[in-house]
């Protein structure tokens, strides 16, 4: 069998704020089935890195491309680009379904309605069917008795359990995980970091900034570390966290071993 | 006490009760229709979309009811130019000048109502919508007017009874709305607090229905605000 295509592919991304350089020239590849975990401090840019891919920030320069399709951009004023075709966007996002720290449920939907929303608007799945894959997906959570909770009514590691349910019901190619845990209590921490071996194993491909790093050395195939808006360790785990080159990531490492 | 006035004339206050009623209903229901897309575009960051919004709001809300009815039924039958536009046979009739009056009245407060409530829209609910790929139409249909509606509910209903009140404007400008006929009765026997009280029961009777109403749409669209029951 020959090399398929990569699920995703970043060249050369640049994303300033202003005067802030946020990112200087990262570039990634991530192949089907693969679970790359980025790390870094906070600042380091990891988080507008995973936002840049799905265009929820709008990068300085860069390609994505996403199962071989590029996003097309085009110049606006100067330094700045857009997309060249919003319905595009819309339909490469359908593709990467995101899972963000702050968990971000619809608050006036129920568990399932905000897990049928975007399958029955976006995908334009009948009903029957979008309910199906719901229940489908809150089972797999283990979410399915709270279906009909309102957001407000669980806890934190429920809200994250049942946003990842929503991002599920849209059968991505790619899961997006900004953070997932660091808005948990820490005894809430271990029913999502499940969830997410699981769907590790199942073999989804998925790209995980996190904090957790017993989460990247296990479960990960590959580790990013970035730093300064830069790459600084890139490699499978076993290697970066036994071996590491950049004495910024060991320096990481003894920090959270403090 | 002549309480009999009152009685006598029950017809005539029934006429006006209906008179308010849709008068009220009326406009609500249009200053409603004309609020939604007002308070997209009022709170649109580019500021040539908001700003005619907050012209017309400003002007709406900054000067009295009565003024603008006045501005609308008597003014501009001032000129000679709209007394011969086609525009003259809708606006020299009491009746269209108060509908028309009403609705841009509660439309513009429903509108700045709206807009808070739209503003104050969670960021993270709109990158949620933008994340699974929903365009901008499909995210305010389905995630920031909805959440809207629900938190402008209770200033809703404020509205709706300021609105009722607002309306005895139209007695003022000959309507015979419940103000109107309290008006009528005490010209007709001289028994101004008889008259008035009667006013003021019917209007009372319609807080209450418009309270309760709103009450049972609070129970029922504010379910994901109340604190957990199990």
């Amino acid at each position: 069998m020959g090399e398929s295509t990569p699920a995703i592919v970043v060249e050369d991304l640049y994303k300033r704020f202003g005067a802030l350089e946020v990112l200087k020239g990262i570039s990634l590849r991530a192949h089907e089935h693969e679970v790359i975990s980025i790390l870094g401090s906070s600042g380091s840019g990891k988080s507008t890195f995973l936002r840049c891919i799905n265009l929820l920030e709008t990068p300085e320069s860069g390609k994505v491309y996403v199962q071989g399709e590029l996003i097309r951009m085009r110049p606006k004023r100067g330094d700045r680009i857009v997309p060249e075709d919003l319905k595009q966007v819309e339909r490469i996002r359908s593709k990467l379904a995101m899972v963000f720290q702050q968990f971000n449920l619809w608050a006036h939907m129920t568990v399932m309605e905000n897990v049928i929303e975007a399958p029955l608007r976006v995908l334009k799945v009948p009903k029957a069917e979008a309910l199906e894959r719901g229940e489908q997906m809150l089972q797999k959570v283990g979410m399915y008795d709270r279906r009909d909770y309102y957001p407000a009514h669980l806890s934190g590691g429920q809200q994250q359990r049942a946003a990842i349910a929503r991002a599920l019901a849209m059968e991505p190619q790619v899961m997006l995980f900004d953070e997932p845990t660091s808005a948990l209590d820490p005894e809430l921490v271990g029913e999502v970091l499940k969830v997410m071996r699981g769907l590790a194993e199942e073999g989804r491909t998925m790209l995980v900034v996190t904090h957790e790093m017993d989460f990247a050395r296990e479960v990960s195939s590959q580790v990013m570390f970035m730093h300064e808006g830069l790459v600084e360790e890139y490699g499978i785990p076993s290697e970066v966290f036994e071996r590491p080159k950049s004495e910024r990531f060991r320096q990481f490492m003894s920090g959270l071993l403090r | 006490m002549h309480w009999d006035v009152v009685l006598d004339n029950w017809q005539l206050l029934l006429q006006g009760l209906w008179t308010t009623i849709l008068y009220v209903s009326a406009s609500l229901a249009l200053g409603l229709i004309l609020a939604i897309p007002l308070s997209i575009l009022r709170s649109s960051s580019n500021r040539f979309l908001s700003w005619p919004v907050w012209a017309f709001t400003y002007f709406f809300r900054g000067t009295p009811l009565l003024v603008q009815i006045y501005l609308i039924y008597y003014g501009l039958g001032q000129f000679e130019s709209v007394r011969e536009s086609f525009l003259w046979p809708v606006l020299r009739e009491a009746s269209w000048c108060a509908l028309i009056g009403f609705t841009l009245n509660t439309g513009a407060y429903v509108t700045e109502i709206l807009r808070g409530a739209i503003q104050a829209t969670p960021y993270g609910e709109i990158e949620a919508a933008t994340a699974c790929g929903m365009s901008r139409a499909q995210t305010y249909h389905r995630i920031i007017m909805p959440g809207a509606f629900r938190r402008a509910l209770p200033a809703y209903g404020n509205e709706v009874i300021f609105m009722l009140h607002g309306s005895v404007v139209a007695g003022v400008i000959t309507i015979l709305d419940i103000y109107g006929a309290a008006k009528k009765i005490n010209a007709l026997t001289y028994t101004y607090f008889e008259s008035m009280l009667a006013a003021a029961v019917l209007y009372m009777l319609i807080v209450y229905l418009i309270t309760r109403v709103f009450k049972r749409a609070e129970s029922r669209w504010h379910a994901h605000l109340r604190p957990r029951t199990e």
